[in-house]
């Protein structure tokens, strides 16, 4: 068995089914447990000698479940703990995120709307550099073959000897040395290493702007082959910090001194950005075929415990939403995900992890005017049947496959019709048509007439067109 | 006193294909029955007005008579507001989820209940013979039970489709056009013969389908022939339900309608229905105007019965195919109801302003979060 990397949005609070102790085995991503009564694939276990953020890949029989991480060791689970995920999830869900490399230490989301594919990243101002060698616990590395020209103080470093590192070039030596902030922790020999995953604010700039390129002593990452009309450019600001990220969209790249050299984003970041702050980019074609409604990347893995889709590590397209910086309520939604390795190529492809719905706007309670105020519900027998403890088609599709937050027409089916209405077979189903679901709309302009006010109070601006009595 | 914009009202959606609807519960409401201690619409006896300002959708959908593939004409699956295409060679083909949900036979037929209990019932019911170039339009009905149930249907759809286009000039609109400059209808095709009784020899019939009504001009008017009842060949010609009242000659063009649209989707009516005790009278408005009258002759008088009352379908509450048939499934906008206890004959018709004393129930549909 492998460890699989993945996650999932977790449902709203106290969600939770438990089950008693069982035994789990070091290095085993199979763990026996009395029943898989009411657990499901995608939920979250948690228990001891399981290691943080679990999440259940299959149920293999009536008392086996397959983790996503192997068991951390030996014994008692203690009592389980299932959390419940995918189904009814808030608008700023809280993530639930398996990683499983130890060589990479950050992460991606991109929350789309419902749709598969994949999203292709690439690190802005990465590089490689070849035949690198350098001795365990020196800083400095020797050039067997090329040179040094390329290269720039501050320039990051990732490869043998510093990986997982923030190594960056302290000072080019000659034209075949170098020497870096930290020292190796391994011998190389002929190694290549990635240059400029990481680069640094250059000069102190305003809050919503970061100098990315010095002309005169040619440092930095220059911007001037990006398109933003065609491309979508991203930045982890603080991209070292966990405790700091600050995600943001570049909004526009200028010219200071040469073309590229400096870029504005979106949403800002207090008032000033210091020197030296630490930043990341990737760059993504603008798809269309995937509308993205939220987007987080390079996330340190060190907040997978507890990552909420949420400003500030997300930045959302409020043009896609209805409301600023939150996801549409009702919704089904794709979580395109992967662990960023640039270390091994200059792109990574998010792919559609699993899928979610968000919860309805508001309950099922509807108010009655009327002097008796009765007591009336909103029954909505679609959403009843796409809860996964129930999983059902409403048509009664003979072909609807089990259960599984991963896999997207076999979880809330009823969400939406089928995107040209055919279903002929199961590969022929394309759950991506209008909404399903009953939902709250505006009505016609002339709904709001009052008539026969006797007097009036007007508290807001319609605009500059009228008044809102 | 002034007319004033208040707020930004907002409507309860039931798309089209949903399953849902509210349920005004008599158990939540009405803490014993042992006791009879029902109170409001529950106790309610004698005259009423009901009220709702809605806009219903298209559950027939764009359709095409002979055409076998939807893929050929998928223009409605991106809308909330009308029913994914559903053509009669494939009306009852399982292979298309709309089908599944409600068959093209029977949502031609369909009934979409906006409130719905044992002793009184209002709905919209679609009154449409196919779904080709004809979106769904709805009769309103009323059931009352004055110690049966007494049935009152509006004696035609009254929620229609907009016919017609602006003028212009093509082979098929040169004739088609009324009085009013307007393109009502198009040349279907032309008699190459005269009418034998129902039968009419036409030179092709490729516009033509079954149960499609046909026209022939009488100066600025289209007179009804009647519907096509089938079709045949070798010679081409259409068999209709009725013989007309008057030879065709040949070379006479058969006009059928011009492209219709649901436009009422886009829109909102104000729909209600008073019933007089005194007088046993059952009256159907739309948008303010009377459309439907009818007096019941009984001794009976009404009241509501004591029970679970349910908004927007049926108490079938069924899931699986075909159940909004029987659910009486409602698809599309409520933007406010309420029903009273006293008669009204006269209505604003953009919103609803019940006198709170004799209000039964008064819903605005507004979201709300308790």
């Amino acid at each position: 068995m492998t460890e699989v990397s993945t996650l999932v949005a977790l449902s709203r609070p106290t969600t939770t089914v438990t089950k008693s102790t069982t035994t789990a085995t070091i290095n085993d991503e199979e763990l026996p447990i009395s029943d898989t009564s009411d657990i499901l694939i995608g939920m979250k276990v948690s228990g001891t000698n399981i290691e943080d953020n679990t999440i259940v890949t299959a149920i293999t029989t009536d008392t086996n479940i397959t983790m996503s991480k192997e068991a951390s060791g030996n014994g008692a689970t203690g009592t389980l703990t299932f959390t419940k995920t995918a189904f009814d999830t808030p608008t700023n869900p809280e993530l639930c995120v398996s990683t499983t490399s130890t060589s990479v230490d950050t992460f991606g989301v991109v929350v789309a709307e419902e749709s598969s594919g994949t999203i292709t990243l690439t690190s802005v101002g990465r590089s490689t550099l070849a035949n690198c060698n350098a001795i365990q616990n020196s800083n400095v590395v020797t050039l067997s073959s090329g040179n040094t020209n390329s290269l720039y103080v501050g320039q990051s470093v990732n490869g043998t000897g510093f990986t997982g590192t923030q190594a960056r070039i302290e000072n080019i030596i000659s034209s075949t040395e170098f020497a870096l902030t930290e020292k190796a922790s391994a011998n190389a020999t002929n190694a290549t290493y990635v240059l400029g995953l990481e680069h640094r604010n250059l000069s102190v700039t305003e809050g919503i702007r970061i100098k990315c390129f010095d002309d005169i002593i040619q440092t930095g990452v220059r911007l001037n082959s990006i398109d933003l009309t065609t491309t979508h450019l991203f930045v982890m600001i603080h991209s070292d910090n966990a405790n700091k990220h600050h995600f943001a969209k570049v909004s526009e790249i200028f010219t200071d001194d040469i073309n590229g050299d400096s870029f504005e984003f979106r949403p800002k970041l207090g008032n000033e950005i210091a020197k030296n702050v630490k930043f990341k980019l990737f760059s993504t074609p603008i798809s269309n075929s995937i509308t993205e409604v939220a987007v987080g990347l390079g996330i340190k893995s060190t907040l997978a415990s507890s990552i909420s889709l949420s400003r500030p590590l997300f930045y959302f397209f409020d043009e896609n939403l209805d409301k600023k910086n939150e996801l549409d309520h009702n919704k089904k939604y794709s979580l395109f995900y992967s662990e960023l390795d640039f270390i091994s190529g200059a792109t990574d492809a998010l792919s559609a992890t699993s899928f979610f719905t968000t919860t309805p706007d508001f309950g099922t309670d509807i108010i009655d005017y009327s002097k008796y105020t009765l007591k009336t519900r909103l029954v909505d027998n679609l959403k009843n049947q796409d809860n996964p403890a129930t999983h059902t088609s409403n048509e009664g599709y003979t072909t609807l496959l089990d259960y599984t937050p991963f896999s997207r027409d076999a979880c809330f089916t009823n969400a939406r019709r089928d995107a040209n209405d055919s279903i002929t077979g199961a590969g022929d189903q394309d759950y991506t048509g209008p909404y399903r679901y009953l939902s709250y709309g505006f009505s016609k302009d002339k709904a709001n007439l009052s008539y026969n006010v006797l007097d009036q109070l007007l508290f807001e601006s319609m605009g500059a067109k009228g008044i809102l009595a | 006193m002034y007319d004033t914009l208040i707020g930004k009202q907002r409507g309860l959606v039931f798309p089209v294909m949903c399953n849902g609807h509210v349920r005004i519960d008599y158990s939540d409401n009405v803490p014993s029955t042992s006791d009879n201690q029902a109170y409001g619409i529950f106790s309610h006896e004698g005259s009423f007005t009901f009220e709702s300002i809605l806009t219903p959708y298209d559950i027939n959908g764009f359709g095409q008579y002979s055409a076998s593939a939807v893929s050929t004409n998928t223009t409605t699956t991106s809308t909330q507001k009308v029913m994914p295409t559903a053509g009669e060679a494939n009306k009852t083909n399982t292979d298309f989820q709309s089908n599944v949900y409600i068959p093209l036979e029977t949502r031609l037929t369909h009934e979409m209940n906006i409130f719905s209990s044992t002793n009184f019932t209002i709905s919209l019911v679609n009154s449409t013979l196919h779904n080709e170039n004809q979106p769904a339009e709805y009769k309103i009905r009323v059931t009352i039970k004055l110690g049966s149930d007494q049935t009152v249907t509006t004696d035609r759809a009254v929620i229609t489709a907009t016919s017609g286009f602006g003028w212009f000039y093509t082979a098929d609109t040169l004739e088609g056009f009324d009085k009013n400059g307007r393109v009502t209808h198009v040349v279907g095709g032309v008699t190459n013969g005269t009418n034998s009784a129902e039968t009419i020899p036409v030179a092709s019939t490729a516009k033509f389908h079954e149960d499609q009504e046909v026209f022939i001009r009488d100066g600025f008017n289209f007179t009804s022939l009647g519907t096509i009842s089938s079709l045949a060949s070798s010679p081409n010609r259409i068999i209709l339900n009725t013989a007309p009242s008057s030879s065709i000659s040949s070379s006479t063009n058969i006009f059928i309608p011009a492209f219709k649209d649901s436009i009422y989707i886009n829109n909102q009516f104000h729909i209600a229905c008073v019933y007089n005790e005194a007088s046993k009278e059952i009256r159907i408005f739309l948008d303010g105007i009377l459309v439907k009258k009818q007096t019941i002759s009984t001794s009976n008088t009404f009241s509501m019965a004591q029970e679970d009352y349910f908004i927007g379908a049926s108490s079938n509450n069924g899931t699986g195919a075909g159940s909004a048939t029987a659910n009486k499934q409602f698809m599309g906008e409520l933007h406010e109801m309420s029903m009273i206890r006293t008669i009204k004959k006269q209505f604003f018709v953009n919103n609803l302003l019940p006198n709170l004393d004799d209000t039964l129930f008064y819903f605005r549909f507004e979201e709300v979060d308790i």
